[in-house]
């Protein structure tokens, strides 16, 4: 199953808007994942054990040192480019 | 239903020098409210400080907030717009003109909110709808309505 941390800078607003719209986007691609929630202080250490990270775009910066593949997002309300996103990153790596 | 926002949370047409002025505004809101403490509401500004503009979450809409342990009370939010919207510096989504100030802690309130926000604001439409309210009322009435999609 796919592992996706989504991260914020305080792991209570854009990161559990992210998660819930990822989680729509992912159930309608009909992909299984578990997502998780991280503000940035455990964000880095929540990547290691995920196959992928959904970070604004603002604050991509943060996780450019690790090495997990990193979905950055213009908005985090825009369900169409999560959509999209998730998706590129689903036919890339075969999972769907 | 529990109701998630109420007119007391709502204000129309506030005039802002910058962001700074704007993010305050919204978080003393929350903080006349009881939702925050008078430290959330500096710890909101530091907040886009220390990782720039990042609450600036669409086009035109802002969502201050800081941790929980900043200095939350309870679960809550403001809704704000402004009479002359306000650059962040977020190249992609300035200028903002309506701020969602965030008061969270981990309970289920604080989820079924940022559901809300998630709903109305995946849908053009209802952002646009909200911009064009004339009304506290009417603001109050989306939030409250907005439905969850599964």
């Amino acid at each position: 199953m796919l592992h996706i941390v989504t991260i914020c800078g305080c792991g209570m607003g854009s990161s559990v808007i992210l998660k819930m719209n990822a989680e729509k986007a992912l159930k309608e691609l009909g992909i299984q994942a578990k997502l998780e929630v991280s503000d940035i202080t455990t964000g880095k250490g929540a990547a290691r054990t995920a196959d992928l990270v959904l970070i604004g775009s603002e604050l991509a910066y943060l996780v450019q040192d690790i090495d997990k593949p990193v979905i950055q997002l213009i908005s985090f309300v825009n369900k169409k480019e999560i959509k999209e996103k998730l998706k590129e990153y689903c036919e890339a790596n075969g999972i769907i | 239903m529990q109701k998630l926002v109420s007119l007391k949370d709502i204000e129309l047409d506030v005039s802002a020098t910058d962001w700074q002025d704007a993010v305050i505004k919204s978080g003393r809101i929350l903080m006349n409210n009881g939702y925050v403490t008078g430290g959330y509401v500096n710890a909101m500004v530091q907040s886009v400080k220390n990782h720039g503009p990042y609450i600036v979450v669409a086009q035109g809409v802002a969502m201050p907030h800081a941790r929980s342990s900043d200095g939350v009370l309870k679960s809550g939010i403001s809704i704000m717009t402004l009479s002359s919207p306000v650059e962040f510096g977020n190249e992609n989504n300035d200028p903002v003109y309506l701020l969602i100030g965030l008061a969270g802690i981990n309970d289920e309130l604080h989820l079924k909110i940022m559901q809300a926000i998630a709903t109305i604001f995946g849908d053009d439409t209802m952002l646009k709808r909200i911009i064009s309210c004339e009304n506290r009322a009417a603001i109050a009435k989306i939030f409250n309505n907005a439905e969850v999609d599964e």
